[in-house]
């Protein structure tokens, strides 16, 4: 009656809320029916603190909040489908006045619960609260190890923040991870391992890489970046969206559902083409036609329609 | 649901939440989880409301169609096998 797995050593120092969620999160991901995503990404907010170089919805996302009543009915359908994670995505996810009751009812309709923050309003206090509230992990983005180069593409002083809320993140005892923006269009090895290095050493358990593609046209980033990361990080402490061993990202693999502020509805929060909206429709209508729209060998944020 | 385990012999550092159907136990010492299936989590759920064996096996017995001896039985093989995973840091009541 009873199926027995050993939760990975470098979970060790989490609080046992977060372990607990954790385990969850991984025999619901096991059991995860076909064609379900592993995530759902709310993008609760079109706004934020900041104002990042190279933000793709720099100056032109407007003012909007995912209406309550739809992230929870988004949040009820993706629990009911098999869906295992929720991530609170932006904008800037902290912005959104309800956000802390929102993690409370995924984390009560047994989702793992994601915040992917710039962190620069993430003290103790808040992240304490929000682990409280339901909240599970936390990914902090941070595109440079060095201050200065962090401070040129987000403003003065926010890597200061963001380094602090890491750690806020990481004694709170959240699953805490690194998320960085990764440019260069062979990337250079050096940053790469300077990237995973300061990752590691912060103490996260863990780093995403997004590969930041041009608006439109075929890059080989995605695949140049996975590629680097396969002889750099062998252990596999970063994750991109190309997994290993998998073929197309992970919107092509329909991994990844994403529900905008106005109820528009994407392969990937950088997807061109939408599917639909929620407002007149559900999640697995959108994700027929996810399965459709994503395949072939251009990824969705480099594709229109 | 999480948490309750009042009066039921499970271990102190066991901590527990339903999702859908099933159960999932953590271990914070061993830092193992474990999956129950649906007869497993019907059981689980009596146990961690501090229901005495008798009472279990009466319930496993109505809900499955079961004969009270074989009720019985199944739920000693369950309770034997969560206190060899260190679930239950003592026996039930009888
Ligand atoms: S469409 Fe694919 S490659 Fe592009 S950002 Fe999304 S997951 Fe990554």
């Amino acid at each position: 009656m009873a199926q027995r797995t050993p939760v990975k050593e470098q979970f060790s120092r989490l609080s046992p809320a977060s372990r607990l969620a954790l385990a969850v999160f991984r025999v619901r991901a096991a059991g995860k029916p076909a064609g379900i995503p592993g995530s759902l990404f709310l993008g609760l907010t079109s706004r934020c603190s900041l104002s990042c170089l190279h933000c793709k919805y720099r100056g032109g996302a407007g003012d909007l909040d995912l209406p309550y009543p739809l992230a929870l009915a988004a949040l009820r359908e993706a629990a009911a489908l098999g869906v295992p994670k929720a991530v609170f995505f932006g904008g800037e996810p902290l912005l959104y006045p309800r956000l802390a009751e929102l993690a409370g009812a995924a984390r009560d309709l047994g989702l793992f619960t994601e915040l992917d923050t710039n962190g620069q309003e993430l003290t103790f206090a808040r992240a304490r609260a929000l682990a409280r509230a339901g909240l599970s992990s936390v990914m902090v983005s941070l595109h440079s190890p060095s201050p200065e180069e962090h401070d040129r593409l987000c403003g003065r002083g926010t890597y200061q923040k963001a380094a602090r809320a890491l750690a806020a993140a990481l004694k709170a005892g959240l699953v805490t991870y690194v998320s960085s923006c990764v440019f260069s269009a062979g990337p250079g090895e050096r940053d790469l391992r300077g990237l995973l290095a300061f990752a590691k050493d912060s103490g996260a358990h863990g780093a995403r890489f997004l590969p930041y593609s041009p608006r439109a046209g075929a890059s080989r980033l995605p695949a140049a970046l996975a590629a680097a990361l396969r002889r750099e990080d062998p252990a596999g402490f970063a994750g991109t969206c190309l997994a290993r061993g998998r073929r197309g990202c992970a919107a092509q693999r329909a991994d990844i559902l994403y529900l905008g502020p106005s109820g528009d509805l994407r392969a990937c929060p950088y997807a061109l083409a939408g599917l639909g909206s929620l407002r007149r429709g559900t999640l697995a209508a959108a994700l027929r036609r996810c399965g459709r729209a994503a395949r072939g060998p251009v990824r969705p944020c480099q594709k229109r329609a | 649901m999480a948490g309750a385990k009042q009066n039921s012999g499970i271990s102190a550092a066991v901590t527990w939440r339903k999702t859908g159907d099933e159960a999932v136990i953590l271990n914070l010492e061993t830092s193992e989880y474990y999956s129950l299936n649906e007869t497993g989590t019907f059981i689980w759920e009596l146990l961690a409301a501090g229901k005495p064996a008798a009472r279990i096996t009466e319930a496993l017995s109505a809900e499955y169609g079961v004969t009270a001896d074989q009720a019985a039985e199944d739920l000693a093989d369950f309770l034997k096998d969560l206190s060899k995973l260190k679930i239950l840091s003592r026996e039930t009541a009888k």
